[in-house]
C-alpha cells in the first residue's frame, strides 16, 4: 500500500469510528455547518490540519496532492469539520506565505493544533461582489492600527479565537490600491458579534462590528496596502479545494447506501453526476499539484468552483427524484442540503462574478 | 516527443491544410499524417508501431479535428491497433475499424470506401479481417460529411483475428479516441468563436466588450476544459489501469458530448447569422461536434452504462473508482 493509500484508509477509519460511535451524523455542507472543536483537534492529533505546513510551524510537511485525500475523506464522510477548516485551508497558507516569522511563530502552530479558529472578515454591506469596495479602515497609531466598520456574513465569528480581516489603509485613486489584510484577536475589545439566522434556522454566520479596535503592528499579513493581490491569491485555496464540489456528497452517498431500485431515467443521471463528479475531482488533483508548484492557480480553481457548485446542486435534484418520500423534514439529509443549497453558488464568490474572471481571459 | 514538440510538428503539418467536405479522395494531408506515422503511434515499436504515448495519440487525433480537417486517424489507429495485437502489424495498406450491428452487417463505418481491409468486431465472437477487394461497400456520410459506409463481405473474404482485442475493449478506445476528436472540435470551435467576438464590431465596439458574449464565451471555455479533464483522466486510465478504463471513458464521452452540445450552440450563437454559412468555417468543426457526440455510444447510453454500474456498486466502489 502506498503511503498516500495508507493516509486515506486512516482518515477513512477514523471517520466511520467516530459515527459509529456516534460522535457524529454524517451531513451536507459539514465544512460549514458542523462545528465540533474536539473532532478538529482529534484530527489535529493525527497531523491532518496545516499537513501542508513546515514542522517548525506545526506542519507535517506534506503535499497538497495528500492533504486533498484528507480533506475529500472528511468531506465524503460528512464529518464536523467547520471549526479548523477556514484555518486550515486559506488563512494559514496566507500568513505562510506573506507572514513574518514571529506572526508566523505566533499563529500556525495555534491552527494546526486545532486551539485556533479562524474566520474571514472580507465582506461588507456595501461590498460583497465587489470585494474591492470595502469600507472598513485601519488607521495607523502608535505600534499599530485602529479598526472601524462593520463586517457580514462571518462564518463562525461567534466562535472564532481570531479574524482575517480585510481593511482600506489607505485611499486611493484605484479601489485595488490601499487594502491591507490583518489578523485580529476576537476578544479585543471594541468588536461586537451579532448572529444572523439563516433561513433554516441555524446560526453560523454574524455581523461583526469593529469600533476603535487596536490591532497590533506585527499582526498585518504582508504588505501595508498590497492586500488587493494577497487576497486573490488567497480566493484560488478558498475556491480551489474539493469543498466545492462535494458539499451534497453525503446526501448522494447516502442514497447509494440504501440500495434503492432505480429507473432507467434515474439511472442516466446518475451516470451523468458519476461522470461530472470523476472530471471534476480530476480537476481537484491538478489545483493541488498546481499549488504544490508553488503556482497560484486562480483561474483554475474559478473554473472548479463554478463547475463544482452547479453539480452539487444537480445532486440534490437528482436526489429528489430518487428518494423523496412526499413529505421532507428539514432535518433530514437532503432537506438540510436544499435549504443551504442558495449558498453554494454565492460564497466564496458568486457564479456570476467567477464567470466574469473567466471572461477576462477570452479577451487576451 | 516531448508535448511541446509534438504540438508544433501537427500544428506544421495541419496548419497549411485547408478544412473541406471529405467525400470521395482522402484529405491531401492524410498522405503526410500517415508517412509520418501517425496511425501507429502508441504502438510499441516492438509490434511494429511508432511508439509512444497514448496521449501523444489522443492529442493529434484532436489537433487534427481542431483544424477542422476530416480524416480517418483515428479510425486507422484503431484499426493498427488491433492488428497489432492480432500479431498482422504488416498489412499494406489502409485499415479501419468497423462493427457489426444486429444484424451482422458493419453499418457506418468510417472511411470504409477507402480501405483494403477492415478489422470488424461482430456482435458475438471473434473479430475478424474483411478483404474490401470483394466486398460491397454501400456509400453513406455523417452530419459533418465524413464517410460511413454500410459494407457487405463476403464469408470468403474474412480471416479470423483471435488475438485481437475484444468487441468491448476496441468500443473503449474508440470512444476515447472519438473523446478527443471532440475535444479538439470543441476547442477548435471555442477558438474560432473568440477571435470572431473579439474582431466584430456591434453598438460601437467588438463583441467581447458585452458582459453577456464574454460570459458566454467563458462558459464555453469550462466546458472545454471539464471535457479536457475528462479525457485526460480516462487516457490514464487506459494506459494505467485497465479495470477503470471503462468507466473513466464513460466519463470522458459524457463530458465530451456535453460539451459538444453546449459549445457548437454557443459558437453559433455568437457568430450570428454569419457562422451558418458554407462560406464559413465554423460548420467544420461544429458540424463534427454534431455527428460525433453520438458515434460509439451516445452520452444516454455511456449514462445509463456508469448509472447502472454505480446503482449495483457499493458506495466504497464508487469512491475508489473516483479517487483511485
Ligand atoms: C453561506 C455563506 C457563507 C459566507 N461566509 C462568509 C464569510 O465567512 N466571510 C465573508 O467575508 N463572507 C462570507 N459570505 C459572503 C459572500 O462572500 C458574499 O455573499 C458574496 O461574495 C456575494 O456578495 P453579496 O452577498 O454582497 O452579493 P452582491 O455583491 O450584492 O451580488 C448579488 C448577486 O448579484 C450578481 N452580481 C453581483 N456583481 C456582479 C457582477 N459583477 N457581474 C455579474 N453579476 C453580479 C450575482 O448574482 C450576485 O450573486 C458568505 C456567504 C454565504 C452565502
Amino acid at each position: 500500500m502506498t503511503e498516500r493509500t495508507e493516509l486515506r484508509r486512516q482518515v477513512r477509519d477514523l471517520c466511520r469510528s467516530r459515527r459509529d460511535e456516534g460522535r457524529y451524523r454524517p451531513r451536507a455542507d459539514a465544512w460549514l455547518r458542523s462545528f465540533d472543536l474536539e473532532f478538529s483537534r482529534e484530527l489535529a492529533r493525527h497531523g491532518w490540519i496545516g499537513m501542508t505546513w513546515p514542522r517548525r510551524v506545526g506542519g507535517a510537511e506534506r503535499s497538497n496532492v495528500d492533504r486533498l485525500v484528507v480533506t475529500e475523506e472528511l468531506l465524503r464522510a460528512g464529518a464536523p469539520v467547520a471549526a479548523h477548516w477556514i484555518g486550515d485551508r486559506q488563512i494559514g497558507p496566507s500568513i505562510l506565505r506573506h507572514g513574518t516569522p514571529e506572526l508566523q511563530r505566533e499563529i500556525l502552530p495555534g491552527i494546526a493544533s486545532g486551539d485556533h479558529v479562524l474566520c474571514l472578515g472580507m465582506s461588507e454591506p456595501e461590498a460583497g461582489s465587489d470585494l474591492a469596495a470595502v469600507r472598513t479602515t485601519a488607521r495607523p497609531t502608535a505600534g499599530g492600527w485602529r479598526v472601524d466598520g462593520r463586517k457580514i456574513w462571518t462564518s463562525h465569528a461567534h466562535r472564532a479565537t481570531h479574524s482575517y480581516l480585510l481593511a482600506r489603509t489607505e485611499r486611493t485613486e484605484r479601489k485595488h490600491d490601499g487594502l491591507t489584510e490583518f489578523l485580529v484577536d476576537m476578544d479585543s475589545p471594541g468588536i461586537t458579534v451579532t448572529p444572523i439566522v439563516d433561513m433554516a434556522g441555524s446560526h453560523h454566520f454574524n455581523e461583526v462590528v469593529f469600533e476603535d479596535v487596536f490591532v497590533p503592528a506585527g499582526r498585518v499579513i504582508g504588505v501595508a496596502g498590497q492586500g488587493w493581490r494577497q487576497v486573490t491569491e488567497q480566493l484560488a485555496h478558498e475556491r480551489g479545494g474539493p469543498e466545492r464540489v462535494l458539499s451534497t456528497y453525503p446526501v448522494l452517498a447516502g442514497l447509494l447506501t440504501a440500495n434503492a431500485e432505480w429507473d432507467e431515467g434515474l439511472l442516466v443521471e446518475l451516470g451523468e453526476l458519476v461522470a461530472r463528479l470523476g472530471t471534476l475531482r480530476a480537476m481537484c488533483v491538478r489545483v493541488a499539484e498546481a499549488l504544490d508548484t508553488g503556482t497560484s492557480p486562480i483561474r483554475e480553481a474559478a473554473t472548479l468552483k463554478y463547475l463544482g457548485t452547479e453539480f452539487e446542486r444537480d445532486v440534490l435534484e437528482f436526489a429528489r427524484g430518487a428518494a423523496v418520500p412526499g413529505v421532507l423534514a428539514p432535518d433530514d439529509p437532503l432537506g438540510e442540503a436544499i435549504l443551504a443549497a442558495p449558498g453554494f453558488s454565492i460564497r466564496g464568490g458568486s457564479s456570476e462574478v467567477l464567470l466574469s474572471i473567466l471572461a477576462k481571459q477570452e479577451a487576451l | 516527443m516531448n508535448d511541446a514538440l509534438l504540438a508544433e510538428v501537427a500544428a506544421d503539418v495541419l496548419g497549411s491544410a485547408t478544412p473541406q467536405d471529405a467525400g470521395d479522395r482522402l484529405p491531401e494531408v492524410w498522405a503526410t499524417m500517415a508517412e509520418l506515422e501517425w496511425p501507429l503511434v502508441s504502438i510499441p515499436e516492438s509490434s511494429g508501431g511508432a511508439g509512444g504515448r497514448l496521449a501523444d495519440l489522443l492529442a493529434l487525433v484532436g489537433a487534427v479535428a481542431e483544424h477542422g480537417l476530416s480524416a480517418p486517424l483515428a479510425e486507422a489507429a484503431l484499426a493498427r491497433w488491433a492488428v497489432a495485437a492480432a500479431g498482422r502489424p504488416d498489412l499494406p495498406g489502409l485499415v479501419l475499424p468497423a462493427w457489426e450491428d444486429d444484424t451482422g452487417v458493419p453499418r457506418g463505418a468510417a472511411w470504409a470506401r477507402h480501405a483494403r481491409n477492415l478489422v470488424v468486431w461482430p456482435r458475438t465472437g471473434a473479430p475478424y479481417l474483411a478483404d474490401l477487394a470483394t466486398a460491397r461497400v454501400f456509400c453513406g456520410t455523417n452530419l459533418a460529411a465524413e464517410p460511413r459506409d454500410t459494407v457487405v463481405v463476403g464469408a470468403d473474404a474474412r480471416t479470423p483475428l483471435p488475438d485481437a482485442p475484444s468487441r468491448s475493449a476496441s468500443v473503449d478506445r474508440a470512444a476515447l479516441l472519438n473523446a478527443a476528436a471532440i475535444s479538439g472540435a470543441a476547442r477548435g470551435a471555442h477558438e474560432i468563436t473568440r477571435l470572431h467576438v473579439t474582431r466584430r464590431e456591434q453598438f460601437g465596439r467588438p463583441l467581447i466588450a458585452l458582459k453577456a458574449v464574454a460570459q458566454s464565451l467563458a462558459g464555453m471555455r469550462a466546458e472545454l476544459v471539464s471535457a479536457q479533464a475528462a479525457l485526460d483522466r480516462a487516457c490514464a486510465a487506459h494506459t494505467d489501469d485497465p479495470t477503470r478504463a471503462r468507466p473513466a471513458t464513460a466519463a470522458a464521452k459524457i463530458r465530451a458530448a456535453r460539451a459538444a452540445t453546449s459549445i457548437a450552440r454557443g459558437a453559433h450563437q455568437l457568430h450570428g447569422a454569419m457562422g451558418v454559412t458554407r462560406e464559413h468555417s465554423l460548420h467544420h468543426v461544429t458540424r463534427k461536434l454534431w455527428a460525433w457526440r453520438d458515434e460509439h455510444g451516445t452520452e444516454r447510453a455511456w449514462s445509463t452504462w456508469l448509472g447502472r454500474t454505480t446503482a449495483t456498486a457499493t458506495e466504497d466502489e464508487l469512491w475508489d473508482h473516483l479517487t483511485g
